[in-house]
């Protein structure tokens, strides 16, 4: 792998990227090229980006403030980013991680999403086990 | 050798296998929880959550003070063993999983990070990796 894809995939990775502080270099550039997980999670956060666009499109609060009307193109906008939405998630949930990185940012990507509840913090002490380490 | 005599030798070494196995699994239960607190901190929850509900069941059915104060009781032991249980990291690969399969089992359905735990569990790789 060359050393500019190296770092694009390095960046694509995201929040995720933080799950790789405690790997080594080798480690990390197995993990980001090998678990599909990596990817699963960019491709979710990138669909939650353009969901939240676009559902300030469609907001009749945000757009009455902005002096605009919301248009049969803003209300397409939004149905497509939701439906992509929902696609990205369905795949990021039906993606089995193949690394122990993958699965640390597996769960660290959901423990986020369910942050403050009881599952959520159990989660989080599963995914600090030694076994996940490494 | 008589007929009976047979029987009774066969019935002995049956006696004698069934309760082999079950020293081996008790042996492996306990080698399992001496290893990792995760499995007495799961029984200990499930323990108190299962007497909980009964005890909000029989103070909902009933207007006794001795059912309330009894209610509030396990209702405050079932929040400590969620605490301990929250607080308490699986140092082995079978307690790591056992803890993943409880998560599984508790969750209620459609909650996103219950489907991707059960999805961690079906994972071969994952098996594997932790194995």
């Amino acid at each position: 792998m060359s050393k500019t894809r190296s770092r694009r995939v390095f960046l694509a990775a995201g929040p995720a990227a933080a799950v790789f502080a405690s790997l080594g270099a080798a480690a990390r550039a197995e993990a980001l090229s090998s678990d599909p997980i990596f990817a699963a999670i960019t491709r979710h956060e990138a669909a939650e980006a353009r969901f939240c666009a676009a559902s300030t499109l469609t907001d009749e609060v945000a757009a009455e403030r902005e002096g605009r009307a919301i248009t049969p193109a803003d209300e397409a906008k939004f149905e497509d980013a939701e439906a992509a939405y929902d696609s990205a998630l369905d795949a990021l949930l039906a993606t089995p991680p193949t690394t122990k990185a993958g699965a640390r940012a597996g769960l660290d990507y959901f423990i986020g999403l369910d942050r403050g509840r009881p599952l959520a913090d159990f989660a989080r002490t599963l995914r600090d086990s030694p076994i996940l380490a490494g | 050798m008589s007929a009976i005599r047979s029987y009774r030798i066969l019935l002995a070494a049956g006696l004698r296998a069934q309760l082999s196995v079950r020293i081996w699994e008790v042996d492996a239960q306990a080698n399992g929880s001496a290893l990792d607190p995760i499995f007495a901190a799961i029984d200990c929850h499930r323990a108190a959550a299962k007497a909980n509900e009964l005890a909000q069941r029989r103070a909902d059915a009933s207007e006794a003070q001795a059912n309330k104060l009894a209610a509030d009781r396990a209702s405050d032991a079932n929040t400590a063993a969620m605490l301990a249980l929250i607080a308490t990291v699986p140092t082995t690969a079978a307690g790591l999983r056992a803890g993943l399969r409880y998560v599984a089992a508790k969750g209620f359905e459609g909650n996103d990070l219950v489907e991707f735990i059960r999805t961690l569990l079906h994972s071969r790789h994952f098996s594997t990796d932790t194995d």
